[in-house]
């Protein structure tokens, strides 16, 4: 990497109190002033006046309408006490550990010469990837909570996958699906998560339906949700043999048995 | 941009009730509602403000307020006192939410993560009692004083977000110079501040 100077980094102490350097530059100053013994005070006399700066923009009262949308950020995210805390209640979300946010997929006990685990793993990471990145596309609020909450499932799936005995399902999509994708993760007492991404709104009057598939025997796993993004989570809880999870579209409220091909599938796959 | 005196510390001032510290730590050390709505109320003008100006459109002003005020919930623990005032922090991560927004509007160009890296809260301002008590009108004063090379520099940087190689481009100069016009700009802008004279 290359090294910056005490005067070269001197230099560019206005731009980068401004936030005014290309990544790699400022990446260039920071490492410098993490590393370097002399004191720089010239950053903080130019960094000083950028307070003042703020004062030149006239002040405006904001949409009565913003505040509303602050406080519901908080809330959605804050940990405030929700009156009905439920596993992945947006209200009972505290910030995730950033290792979950960050970290492409850290499964403890990955086993690299099990070819399901590399195309698990492949396939979990790309799904993270998307679902920690699809975020950058909302507006704050949705953002903010949608973090949260989507690192929070992510760590909770990762964990099941890692767990001894976990069965776990890369969902491929039909023509339908538009690119749809995600994956199911259930530990060795049934307990688990569908995660789907980029899944199109449903038709009017429609709604998204998963299933349990055994043999050619469907039971419902439950309705899904939608959230921004196409972002879809349903706690799945099954009982007894299942080689497949499926994703079909019903008639609104849901149906006691599939009525139309799955848009969505997995195989489900164990795992020691 | 002339405006009656101290506009924005009026919105901000608070004879009565808990200071801007105190409310800071009560949403650091958890959940407290109506921390957040105090601080709301004393900063959002400011913060729209500096917003409005800088994204020139009120849904993307909004979206980086709302954005700011996600910022300072989720850092009130990092704050540090001291360093600066809570209305310079809360200014300076509204500035930087706006500045990103307009950034991601114009290809392939972003800041980095605003919890990894955002310099406006890691540089110490040594002018927390300062930035408190300026006025709109010394700050005009001491802008309008500068050469006009460095005025323009650091407007583009400040309320348009260019970099300096935007800046380069924008202005026609070679960056080195964009560097010391920005640099100076402000060295000259703090002495004008500390002195009450326009520079010369």
């Amino acid at each position: 990497m290359t090294t910056m100077t005490c005067a070269e980094a001197t230099e560019l102490a206005g731009l980068y109190v401004l936030d005014a350097l290309e990544p790699a530059e400022r990446a260039l100053v920071d490492a410098h002033l993490a590393t370097c013994t002399e004191a720089h005070a010239e950053f903080m006399e130019v960094g000083g006046v950028v307070p003042a700066l703020a004062t030149l923009a006239e002040p405006v009262a904001a949409p009565d309408s913003l505040k509303a949308k602050v406080m519901a950020d908080y809330r959605a995210g804050a940990g405030v006490a929700a009156p009905q805390p439920a596993p992945f209640s947006r209200r009972s979300v505290i910030r995730p550990p950033a290792s979950v946010v960050q970290a492409p997929v850290p499964v403890p006990g990955l086993r690299p010469s099990r070819p399901s685990w590399l195309g698990w793993a492949a396939a979990a990471a790309a799904v993270l990837l998307l679902v920690v990145t699809a975020g950058w596309a909302y507006t704050a609020q949705s953002r903010a909570d949608a973090e949260a909450h989507r690192a929070q499932v992510l760590a909770q799936a990762i964990n099941i996958m890692s767990s001894p005995r976990s069965l776990s399902a890369v969902m491929h999509g039909a023509a339908q699906a538009d690119g749809a994708r995600g994956f199911a993760a259930i530990d060795r007492s049934g307990v688990g998560y569908l995660v789907l991404v980029d899944l199109p709104a449903a038709p009017a009057g429609q709604a998204y339906q998963a299933w349990y598939i055994t043999g050619n025997q469907p039971t419902s796993a439950g309705l899904l949700s939608l959230e921004d993004g196409g972002f879809a989570v349903l706690n799945l809880s099954m009982q007894g043999t299942v080689d497949q999870v499926a994703l079909t579209l019903e008639p609104a409220g849901g149906s006691a048995q599939p009525t139309s091909n799955p848009i969505l599938s997995g195989e489900l796959t164990a795992h020691a | 941009m002339s405006g009656p005196g101290n506009a924005d510390a009026a919105d901000g001032e608070h004879s009565s009730g808990p200071s801007d510290e105190a409310l800071l730590e009560r949403l650091a050390a958890g959940a407290d509602e109506g921390a957040l709505s105090d601080l709301y109320d004393r900063y959002q003008a400011q913060m729209y403000g500096l917003a409005m100006r800088i994204t020139r459109d009120p849904a993307l002003a909004q979206d980086a307020v709302q954005e700011a005020f996600v910022g300072v919930w989720r850092n009130a623990a990092r704050y540090a006192v001291g360093r600066s005032s809570v209305r310079t922090w809360m200014l300076s991560i509204a500035h930087h939410r706006a500045i990103d927004i307009v950034r991601r509007r114009r290809p392939a160009d972003t800041l980095p993560e605003f919890e990894t890296a955002d310099p406006a809260l890691t540089t110490p301002d040594v002018w927390p009692e300062v930035a408190q008590i300026l006025d709109r009108a010394a700050v005009t004063a001491a802008m309008v004083g500068l050469p006009r090379a460095q005025r323009d520099a650091i407007q583009l940087a400040y309320f348009e977000g260019l970099t300096q190689v935007e800046i380069a481009d924008r202005t026609g100069a070679p960056l080195g110079t964009v560097k010391s016009r920005v640099r100076l700009g402000l060295l000259q802008m703090r002495r004008a501040l500390e002195t009450g004279e326009a520079p010369s």
